[in-house]
């Protein structure tokens, strides 16, 4: 048979031969290059994988699509998962089948120029030093597929079934419901006003918080970083501490301080004649409350940050600034405040994204609440929270998941424009 | 004039510092006082030291194993941060060329912008399906998840240190392997320290995800514990201040001590 082909290798070539055998299984254009061991390999792989996987393909490409057919005995939510697992694998198989024709290929090109194709040991010195990169970063890749790209997935198509506490598989079925989800949630107003209020103050927060917190934190460094101020190490430490103290804790004492009745904060009021105010029934002044305590859990990170940044900005800047009798306004328009926020972009950027979610104070100071009337969400739940009540209080996985999936466009749209917009993010200056 | 105090700074700044240390004062004097006391004043100092309510809220909460569980996560997610965090950043920064590795590092950074509820629940679906519903669990979903803010770290370093200490140990023989763990992880020490802190502090202050994840109390980190007990205290102020001090000291005293080294190794991360 070789000498056959041998014969034609003018106009159809070797590694056109090869490619064709690896495309019909993967192994036997290895072989025909001559690669025994590596064909042998790569065709036990392939039947092992198709020995495995047969039954979970087969099961898992039909419960996709129908999502099981009898109550009790199919489970509809296991069935979504295996069929996301299942197209998951065969595109990884794919990939594998792809790249074998490639090598196929391209042993078959070296052979055509009369190269001795590589033995499986030199093959193998290759694998691990030349593609040492892809080697390390194989496994974080797997990972990344397992926690990130398949959750995102499973979201996805479960925003447009109908899983939540009245279909729970297995006792019913979870059925495709097409669009309906997103459909009910721009038309009751339930859900309606839920949203806007929700993200509304998702934004809000996100905005203040953060924003404030970095004013904090840049005012007092430029104030500890004066001439002549005393005790600057003992000022630094204790303005710093709250970093340290977990914001768990942080926010149960606040929770504690701010209590209606008992609170100290009210005690404090009343003892200067005020009256008390309603800390957390009532949604603005809990809004108050939650960003008053971020302020204080978030500036000492800021102030650590450009405690450094300050120290780093050359001093004959501001030398030369002061010839030019700068006022200490402009000093700090012009120098410091530029220099400190070029510095610190990306951290500046990742701040935000962290206050996006920031689940922690939100959750433990009033677990999102005050409850506000005909609304899903309390009157300080962020996006985060509030999916988080949907999914793990009220069981409404559907909504939860269309929820979710809105949010992922804003924010990637936004992170888009972001990307763009920020010079320091550009090309490899990502850190400037 | 010259070494005057600037007392128009110093006065303000010193006055807010007590400001900020205030609702730490207010925790500590309300863990040492007895529940009398504490119905006639909350924010008078403590008149004697109510020990014996740190013992209560170390029998209530179990302390110990909490303390024990959130040590072990950490640890495990500190270590394997660092050891592979740095060789995948490693392998992406000196490939930035190739077009496969530079959307890898994209998509990693656009990564850390993934609104975390999006994936809950299926993460929750996952680990308990894999039996990954535990301590060992939650370290894993730590190391991954902060892959991106560590890829963004470690690279715009990585990329800073020339390329010729690599090709001298090439010559001399190492292999890949071999370079990156004897030439390249010293060079990052900086870089561990800030991913380091950082990690620590996450893993050891996050409340959202043993949450989630872990649904046997025995397993419970810190955090998870106070929010446990928050409801079994209810009027017990005392002991359940005197548990929340003691969840807060571990991280509080190695931060004393360790202050100087933690602010220049975040500082150091962050700018360069």
């Amino acid at each position: 048979m070789e000498a056959e082909i041998r014969t034609t290798a003018g106009s159809w070539g070797k590694r056109k031969t090869a490619a064709c055998l690896s495309a019909l299984s993967m192994g036997l254009g290895q072989m025909y290059n001559k690669q025994w061991l590596k064909g042998i390999l790569l065709l036990i792989l392939q039947f092992s994988y198709l020995v495995v996987f047969f039954d979970l393909f087969n099961i898992g490409l039909w419960g996709i699509v129908t999502l099981g057919e009898i109550p009790h005995e199919d489970h509809s939510i296991e069935l979504l998962a295996k069929g996301i697992i299942s197209i998951l694998l065969i595109f990884i198989g794919l990939l594998f089948y792809g790249l074998n024709i490639r090598d196929a290929y391209q042993v078959g090109a070296m052979r055509e120029k009369g190269i001795r194709p590589p033995g499986i040991w030199e093959t193998y010195r290759t694998v691990t030093d030349k593609g040492f990169p892809y080697l390390v970063i194989a496994p974080a890749m797997l990972l990344l597929v397992f926690v990130v790209l398949f959750p995102i997935m499973f979201m996805v198509l479960l925003a447009f079934t109908n899983y939540d506490l009245y279909h729970q598989p297995p006792v019913k079925l979870v059925d495709w419901v097409g669009l309906d989800n997103f459909v009910n949630f721009f038309r009751l107003d339930m859900w309606k006003n839920s949203f806007v209020s929700v993200f509304s103050w998702t934004v809000v927060w996100t905005l203040m918080s953060t924003t404030v917190q970095i004013a904090i934190g840049l005012f007092l460094a430029v104030l500890i970083n004066q001439k002549r101020v005393k005790f600057k190490k003992f000022i630094r430490t204790v303005l710093i501490l709250p970093w340290a103290v977990p914001p768990f804790v942080s926010c149960i004492v606040f929770a504690g301080m701010f209590n209606d009745n008992f609170g100290p904060v009210n005690q404090m009021l009343n003892d200067l004649g005020f009256a008390s105010i309603p800390w957390l029934t009532d949604p603005f002044w809990c809004k108050v409350a939650i960003l008053l305590i971020q302020f204080w859990l978030g500036f000492p990170f800021s102030l650590a940050l450009y405690t450094g940044v300050l120290q780093a900005i050359p001093s004959d800047l501001y030398e030369a600034a002061q010839v030019d009798g700068a006022t200490v306004w402009q000093k700090f328009r012009h120098i410091t405040l530029p220099m400190a926020l070029y510095a610190t972009a990306p951290l500046l950027i990742v701040q935000y994204a962290g206050n996006f979610n920031n689940f922690n104070v939100i959750y433990l100071f009033n677990k999102g609440g005050p409850a506000v009337p005909e609304q899903t969400a309390g009157g300080t739940d962020i996006l985060i929270s509030w999916v988080y009540k949907l999914t793990f209080v009220t069981f409404k996985y559907n909504y939860a998941a269309a929820i979710s999936i809105i949010i992922g466009l804003i924010v990637t749209v936004l992170a888009l424009i972001q990307f763009r917009n920020t010079r320091s993010f550009k090309e490899e200056g990502l850190i400037q | 004039m010259k070494n005057k105090t600037n007392w128009a700074v110093t006065v303000p700044i010193a006055l807010g510092s007590l400001l900020i240390l205030f609702p730490l004062y207010l925790a500590i004097a309300v863990a040492l006082k007895s529940p009398e006391e504490l119905a006639n004043s909350i924010l008078g100092l403590p008149k004697e030291f109510h020990l014996e309510n740190f013992m209560r809220a170390i029998e209530m909460t179990n302390f110990f194993q909490a303390f024990q569980n959130s040590a072990f996560v950490t640890v495990i997610a500190v270590v394997f941060t660092i050891l592979t965090n740095s060789m995948v950043a490693y392998a992406i920064a000196r490939n930035m060329d190739k077009t496969f590795f530079k959307s890898l590092y994209y998509y990693l950074i656009s990564a850390m912008f993934i609104p975390f509820p999006l994936i809950m629940l299926p993460i929750v679906k996952e680990t308990s399906a894999l039996g990954m519903n535990n301590l060992f669990g939650l370290s894993v979903l730590y190391i991954v998840y902060g892959l991106s803010l560590n890829i963004f770290i470690y690279v715009g370093y990585i990329r800073s240190i020339p390329r010729e200490l690599e090709e001298a140990a090439i010559v001399d023989g190492a292999s890949a392997w071999g370079v990156f763990w004897k030439v390249i992880f010293p060079l990052l020490s900086p870089m561990n320290a800030t991913v380091g802190i950082l990690t620590c502090l996450w893993a050891w202050n996050d409340f959202m995800l043993p949450l989630i994840i872990l649904n046997d109390p025995e397993m419970a980190t810190l955090p998870l514990k106070q929010y446990i007990f928050q409801g079994q205290f209810s009027t017990d102020y005392n002991t359940a201040f005197a548990s929340y001090l003691l969840a807060l000291s571990p991280l509080v005293i190695v931060y004393l001590f360790a202050q100087k080294w933690v602010i220049s190794g975040v500082t150091k991360g962050a700018i360069k």
